[in-house]
């Protein structure tokens, strides 16, 4: 029996959020709906396409619950600038985004938080290993994305 | 004794507003539970290559794409194929539309190969036209939505092996290009760059997770033994540079997999 190729998609498109993927390739997404979570966070960053900067066709999408922050890997290299977005699902809650170098101390600069969306930039005077830090500072829980871009 | 108004002031802020979160730095546990997401934690070729532009201003036209050796083998087929994709984003450095073009017919015909051309079509006539008008910064945005085109229709078929190997050759081939530059006109602060020991460990593990059949195949078996190679210089850089002899050795490394990944052995 062949099993359709949109229900195989939707199928790894929940597995794979599950796995703490170092075997898995990353999550995937087929869902591009405006109230998507990737396609908001995406929003939030196509402002700054006008300053040089080009979006990064990669992403996490998951569940954030508060109280559980998500720490995400980065290597960023130096003389770029980078504009990370997340984005829920929910305009009622509030995210922040932080990051921080291969120590884990802070970078980057102030970030920025709306209903349901937050920002981070980063100037990398030092190529290597960095880490986001995505926290929902008021809500429950929801689907949240992030993406970035990069000039 | 009396506090200046002023240091009064600033003590009566730091009570007010309590160090945030942003300022606490990762906790140990945090550390420790980092969420690797591949199309996140590795940075794509256009963000290297334009990292390295700042530093070096390579002449970008030197470097050709390996000729294609025709071959039924998957396994190369998807190495050659992220071969390939990071040689577009050479092309696009060189701003060489020509060679863009040459480059992703190239890119189909190996897709196509794997099955996974479906969406490569209608990019790559996309591509044609943002090369005719010299739009680099949307080519870029383009090749990194046809490697992951790629990569999303290899994903639908389970085939996470040749996900694996063209993710790994597409970073071994950049790699390759950076330490060639950096060694040609070697400075300290640009050689950085090629610290990426996180990056290296990512690519040993998933090819040393290979389902055995293909974990022992010559080829697999010569990217990891030049991987671990670059990984040992890695680890003997800091994390401000790395030394000349070691930035030689990863371009010579590197450059041997290119050449063997595009010479694969005839069918008995």
């Amino acid at each position: 029996m062949r099993i359709p190729p949109s229900i195989l998609a939707a199928f790894i498109c929940c597995l794979v959020p599950l796995a703490a993927t170092d075997s898995i390739p990353a999550p995937v997404n087929w869902n591009e709906n405006p109230n998507c979570p990737r396609t908001r966070a995406l929003n939030n960053i196509r402002q700054f396409r006008s300053e040089g900067y080009q979006v990064r066709d990669g992403y996490w999408t998951g569940v954030l619950t508060r109280g559980q922050p998500l720490v995400l890997d980065l290597h960023l290299f130096s003389g770029n600038n980078y504009w990370f977005s997340a984005a829920s699902c929910d305009a009622s809650t509030l995210l922040r985004i932080s990051l921080f170098d291969s120590k884990g101390n802070p970078a980057g600069s102030e970030p920025v938080a709306e209903p349901g969306r937050a920002t981070a930039l980063i100037s990398v005077a030092r190529s290597g290993r960095y880490f986001l830090r995505l926290e929902m500072t008021e809500g429950d829980k929801a689907e949240t994305s992030v993406v970035y871009s990069y000039k | 004794m009396s506090l200046r108004p002023s240091i009064m002031a600033l003590c009566l802020l730091a009570m007010s507003f309590p160090a945030s979160a942003n300022d606490q730095p990762l906790t140990r546990e945090e550390m420790q539970s980092t969420l690797f997401v591949e199309t996140v934690a590795i940075p794509s070729p256009g963000e290297f290559f334009l990292a390295l532009d700042k530093e070096c201003q390579p002449n970008w036209t030197q470097f050709d794409s390996p000729p294609a050796a025709s071959t039924a083998d998957r396994e190369f087929i998807a190495i050659q194929l992220g071969i390939l994709m990071t040689d577009g984003y050479i092309a696009v450095q060189a701003r060489d539309a020509q060679d863009l073009r040459n480059i992703g017919i190239d890119i189909l015909v190996l897709a196509k190969k794997l099955n996974a051309s479906q969406n490569l079509l209608t990019r790559s006539q996309s591509i044609g036209d943002f090369a005719e008008k010299g739009d680099w910064k949307t080519l870029r945005e383009e090749l990194d939505a046809s490697q992951n085109d790629v990569r999303l229709a290899l994903i639908e078929q389970m085939d996470y092996n040749l996900v694996t190997l063209a993710a790994t050759s597409a970073w071994v081939r950049q790699m390759g290009i950076a330490a060639k530059v950096l060694v040609e006109n070697y400075k300290p602060a640009p050689s950085a760059l090629l610290v990426q020991p996180a990056l290296a460990g990512h690519f040993l593990a998933r090819l040393r997770s290979l389902p055995e059949r293909n974990r022992n195949s010559p080829i697999v078996q010569q990217f990891i033994t030049g991987i671990e190679s670059a990984l040992s210089e890695m680890e003997l850089a800091s994390a401000s540079f790395m030394a000349k002899p070691s930035v030689e050795k990863i371009a010579i490394t590197m450059s041997g997999l290119t050449t063997l990944a595009f010479a694969p052995p005839a069918k008995p």
